[in-house]
């Protein structure tokens, strides 16, 4: 005999086989593109450094679609690289992978903090098209300034210091643009929060990444004195694909995520 | 407590959609009695399913009420693990049931959850496999190294392994070809056979349901348009096939020559072997094997062969030619070389051996660019070739790589979302259109490319009979234009009805090409393992002069004086 | 069943007693080798250690031809090594070699940079690649021995919740899945007009948006239907494997290797000790 009438309006609130099967799939897609990136992009000298690394696309916007998630992505798939096709140690890679972690977490924690609902309809598609070239073209230049400075520009003075001078105005002034696009393009604070998390990302995750590449690691596989070469590489390289690429799958896959209901609000479910 | 499933007033909302996928809905099903659920695509039949099972509403977030009961539980209120442990489902693709390395662990994996102990679980792995006409071989095998019929047999031994009251199977034979069809019915007769329990059956092919269901219930819109014995619900032939379901020829061609509504095939024959005096064959109506072949020679293929990578000769030596205005259909076994072959034809994959010659010239003096707008290939999966964020973009995409304006672009998507029904979608995300919606979007993003031949690959699986009719009208309709249109399919039926030319694709090679009831009487129809329309096979048996390929054919043709 | 190593690069170790070995083992003693890697500064220790890697690649039955592959990544890090330790910086040392390439008067001083070869920096440089052999044999010691069942097995015998042994399993599924879904939408994108070869780098870095939207897509909808097949079966993602069914036994073959694993670490512990 059937009970009473029963009306549920579900709410999923807890860790279900979705997530968990979602993460798994990404994580596999994840470092399948690590692995085409580092042979098709490859930084020569750094196995498993890309220039162009495709597949913090995918694992960076899983941070921000389901919060922690994103991180163990990038993390797991960072971990199997380091082991192939770049050769190193388990402890190495268990190490130097955390630097994907954070690329994906510290975005994460920006969009918490500034747009936790976020709205990436464009209002401006053509503004919306333009700014990620503009930050980064911008950050890479600005960025580019402070090495030749810190590098050469201290010690050596002129010219290296009128090279740094320009080098900053001009990376300070195409990165403003692109923050004033990011602004009238759509929902301000998405915009904002979305060119903050690829700055931050980039960098965070270079001087972990290419720290334990060089510098401190058990042991580190590569000699000190790559760090610059690889910091400077890999910081380029997130500015342009986080920017471009991640941003496009954000543009094109947040309805997707919001409407299916899988986009997290929590960290985990 | 004879109910295995009790539904009452069902009516449930998925989150992000604006309509109710089930409004209503009122069902019952007895315990031991095997009950099918028919219906058009997106008629609600495997969220009834997923209702069943009560993963709706505890897993999928959506709007809920109603009361359903399964084997006495509540689904609202007893947790699916529980549910589970003595309900049974095997989904319509093999592949995605499929979690482990090996079928040992998979059917392993199905049985951790009922508490056995290791001697007991390695007893049912022995049994369940058996039971679907499997040895203790594949046990050590990787599940996606089987065919397809074998991988929805392990699926199913994963399911009954657990020895559950009820078992559902959700359209366990759509995706295989008609040699996988037959091993899974094979199976699926077996337990309906042999084991004592509820089976609920969710199937498209009419023929089997009559076969098999004891009740079957047509789902449509959301709803139950109706319920009742296969012969029953079989004879309201207009009724359904305007809710998406063609009852089989034998209840089509039984009720219209006057007899009482008969279902099954052998049934159906030896009622009319019995009346064979008083059936009366119109000579002058039998249609005349048409003539093929007249229009301008779009693409040619001579000799072709085609070696995969890893060493594997998929094409040994096939020729084929296709010409404006007709619609070609390739048939034959899976892995015979049908996908390889209308990848070559459209430029895709080079020829390893032989030549391909699109409008007279090499394949290989084309550029990509001017080839795809010559011949384009639509892929099975239609989720392979959706590259944007609206239905808009989506269309116009092959048109803005190849620079074309914006006013020119503009009025080709106008006219191509005309032709495919996709009006008033052209800002809908492409992920979330029913499978229908993206197949016809895919078919769309080629056709606005205006090219000379369209290349379709297995348009028809997954889809209910009435979407197929439709959609074959439609490519029929493109050959009026003077487009020559391939498409790769199982089904028989639609082919023959449509298709100007059969072409049987096996092992490589082309074992036949002609008229599709010209190649459907000759021997390569047995070596293609070619199943047969009814209509088709009942005239033969019958002794009759004639060969039609439906039962609309056969009802021309044939009389009751 | 093939290994890691052999579904990514299709390299298959021979039959081996190595390969019947405890899972644990199988994972330990290329960590042992990691753990020792770091104690190896010197030439001497880098070269021995990358003997024993390799001699225990031999011994597992893992062709020695799989370093093939590695071929670009051992000539890259290792010129690059070089390079540091002449082109970057300066290793005080007797001096072998040296080119000024470039030479600029500054505000504060004059910069040069300078290709300067010393004893000390081959020293570096050749105990850096000969550590990257180590690194690598120990590496493929891993990944061409075990099994991604292994892995799965080795969860579920220590009672790991299935949602990280599926997950573990659907990661392996998944490699091959969606490296042939990304063939084959980059195929349909050829089919649809675009020319891959004939496009510049930078249009097809963004043409990589338009494959990936479909990627993700599939990858979306993929885990959807399998997550409903997964709740289906009534695993629970939190419960654990309680039939019993995956055990493991420890041989004494495991604790041998594991003895030696361990003489490994503190063999190179102590010898990092010796002035």
């Amino acid at each position: 005999m059937a009970g009473p009438e029963t009306q549920v309006k579900a709410v999923r609130k807890r860790v279900t086989w979705m997530h968990i099967v979602l993460f798994a799939f990404a994580t596999a897609i994840s470092y399948v593109l690590a692995v085409v990136s580092s042979l098709i992009f490859p930084v020569l000298g750094a196995p498993g450094v890309s220039a162009l690394y495709l597949a913090a696309a995918i694992y960076v916007p899983l941070g921000i679609w389901m919060g922690l998630w994103g991180c163990l992505a990038g993390y797991i798939s960072c971990l199997f690289l380091g082991l192939y096709p770049s050769g190193y140690t388990f402890i190495q890679s268990f190490i130097w992978s955390w630097a994907d972690f954070i690329e994906a977490l510290l975005p994460l924690l920006v969009f918490r903090a500034l747009s936790p609902d976020p709205d990436f309809t464009p209002k401006r598609p053509g503004a919306a098209k333009l700014l990620p070239w503009f930050i980064a073209a911008g950050t890479t230049i600005l960025f580019l300034g402070i090495v030749v400075q810190l590098l050469w520009g201290a010690t050596y003075g002129e010219p290296f210091t009128t090279i740094y001078v320009v080098m900053v105005y001009l990376g300070l002034a195409l990165a403003c643009v692109g923050i004033a696009m990011g602004l009238i393009a759509g929902h301000a604070r998405t915009w904002l929060a979305t060119i903050l998390s690829v700055i931050a990302a980039a960098f965070g995750s270079g001087i972990w990444g290419a720290g334990t590449l060089t510098l401190w690691n058990l042991p580190p596989p590569l000699p000190a004195e790559l760090f610059w070469p690889v910091f400077v590489g890999w910081v380029a390289g997130d500015l342009i694909v986080l920017s471009v690429i991640s941003t496009a799958l954000l543009v094109a896959l947040t309805p997707i995520f919001k409407r299916t209901g899988l986009f997290v609000r929590g960290w985990w479910a | 407590m004879s109910r295995a499933v009790s539904v009452e007033g069902l009516w449930w909302k998925y989150v992000g959609r604006s309509d109710h996928a089930l409004r209503g809905v009122d069902l019952e099903v007895e315990r031991g009695e095997f009950f099918a659920i028919m219906g058009h695509s997106g008629a609600g039949k495997t969220t009834l399913i997923l209702v069943l099972t009560g993963i709706i509403p505890q897993r999928v977030p959506g709007e809920f009420r109603g009361r359903v009961e399964v084997l006495g539980m509540s689904t609202v209120s007893q947790d699916v693990s529980e549910i589970t442990k003595r309900v049974a489902v095997v989904f319509e693709d093999p592949e995605i049931q499929f979690v482990m390395s090996t079928v040992e662990d998979e059917l392993v994996l199905s049985l951790e959850p009922l508490g056995l102990s290791r001697e007991e679980i390695r007893e049912r792995l022995k049994w369940g496999l058996e039971l679907v006409g499997l040895d203790k071989s594949f046990l050590g095998r990787s599940p996606l190294q089987l065919s397809g019929g074998e991988k929805q047999r392990v699926a199913i031994a994963a399911a009954v392994a657990r020895r559950p009251e009820l078992l559902i199977l959700d359209e366990p034979t759509s995706d295989l070809d008609p040699v996988g069809k037959e091993e899974v019915l094979a199976a699926i007769r077996k337990l309906r056979d042999e084991l004592d329990m509820t089976i609920i059956l969710i199937e498209h092919e009419s023929e089997f349901v009559a076969e098999l269901a004891d009740r079957v219930a047509v789902l449509s819109e959301g709803r139950v348009a109706a319920v009742g014995e296969p012969r029953y619900v079989f004879s309201r032939y207009d009724e359904l096939k305007s809710h998406g379901v063609y009852p089989p020829d034998a209840a089509a061609i039984s009720f219209k020559l006057g007899l009482d509504t008969i279902c099954r095939y052998g049934d159906l024959f030896r009622a009319l072997e019995s009346v064979r005096d008083r059936l009366f064959v119109h000579a002058d109506r039998i249609p005349n094997v048409e003539k093929v072949g007249e229009g301008e020679v779009l693409v040619e293929c001579r000799d072709v062969e085609y070696v995969y990578p890893g060493g594997f000769r998929a094409l040994k030596g096939a020729s084929l030619t296709i010409r404006g205005g007709e619609l070609v259909a390739l048939v034959g076994p899976n892995g015979g070389g049908k996908t390889t072959l209308a990848k070559v034809v459209s430029g895709l994959f080079r020829p390893s051996m032989g030549e391909v010659l699109v409008l007279g010239r090499r394949v290989e003096e084309y550029d990509r660019l001017t080839l795809s707008s010559l011949v384009c290939y639509v892929y099975q999966n239609p989720d392979h070739q959706i590259f944007n964020k609206s239905v808009y973009e989506e269309i116009s995409f092959g048109l803005r790589i190849r620079g074309l304006s914006e006013r020119v672009v503009r009025e080709r998507v106008r006219r191509a979302l005309e032709v495919f029904g996709l009006k008033g979608l052209e800002n809908e995300h492409p992920f979330f259109l029913s499978k229908g919606e993206k197949r016809r979007l895919a078919l769309a993003s080629a056709y606005v490319l205006d090219p000379k031949v369209l290349i379709v690959d297995e348009p028809t699986t997954g889809q209910d009979m009435r979407f197929n009719e439709s959609l074959f009208s439609n490519l029929k309709a493109l050959t009026r234009e003077g487009r020559a249109v391939v498409t790769i399919t199982h089904s028989i039926a639609l082919a023959s009805k449509y298709a100007d030319r059969l072409v049987v694709v096996k092992d490589g090679r082309v074992i036949a090409d002609g008229h599709p009831r010209s190649v459907l009487l000759s021997p390569a129809a047995d070596e293609g393992r070619l199943i047969k329309p009814q209509a088709m096979r009942l005239a033969k048996q019958l002794g009759l002069t004639a060969a039609p390929v439906s039962a609309e054919e056969f009802l021309e043709i044939v009389t009751l004086r | 069943m093939p290994t890691i190593l052999g579904e990514l690069a299709g390299v298959e170790s021979k039959s081996s007693r190595y390969l019947s070995l405890h899972v644990s083992t199988k994972i330990f003693l290329p960590l042992s080798f990691a753990v020792a890697i770091f104690f190896a500064t010197d030439p001497i220790k880098a070269l021995l250690l990358a003997a024993a890697s390799a001699g225990a690649c031999v011994a597992a039955g893992v062709p020695l031809s799989a370093i093939k592959r590695y071929l670009a990544v051992i000539v890259s890090m290792s010129s690059f090594i070089v390079l540091a330790f002449s082109l970057f910086t300066h290793i005080p040392g007797k001096t072998l070699f040296e080119v000024t390439l470039l030479s600029m008067q500054a505000e504060k001083g004059v910069f040069e940079w300078k290709l300067s070869l010393t004893d000390t920096g081959l020293t570096y440089a050749l105990t850096f690649i000969l550590r990257i052999f180590a690194m690598i044999l120990s590496a493929t010691l891993l990944m061409a021995t075990v099994t991604d069942r292994d892995f799965v097995w080795g969860l579920l015998s220590l009672k790991v919740p299935f949602g990280a042994c599926v997950a573990t399993s659907l990661f392996f599924r998944g490699l091959q899945l969606f490296a042939s879904d990304f063939y084959t939408i980059r195929e349909a994108m050829m089919a649809r007009g675009v020319d891959f070869e004939r496009t510049s780098l930078a249009k097809r870095f963004l043409l990589y948006v338009n494959a990936l939207i479909p990627l993700l897509s599939l990858m979306i909808t993929r885990s959807y239907e399998v997550s409903l097949a997964l709740e289906s079966r009534g695993i629970a993602p939190g419960s654990r494997a309680a039939s019993g069914y995956y055990t493991f036994r420890m041989r004494r073959d495991d604790y041998a290797v594991i003895a030696v694993s361990v003489t490994l670490i503190i063999v190179y512990v102590l010898w990092g000790r010796i002035p």
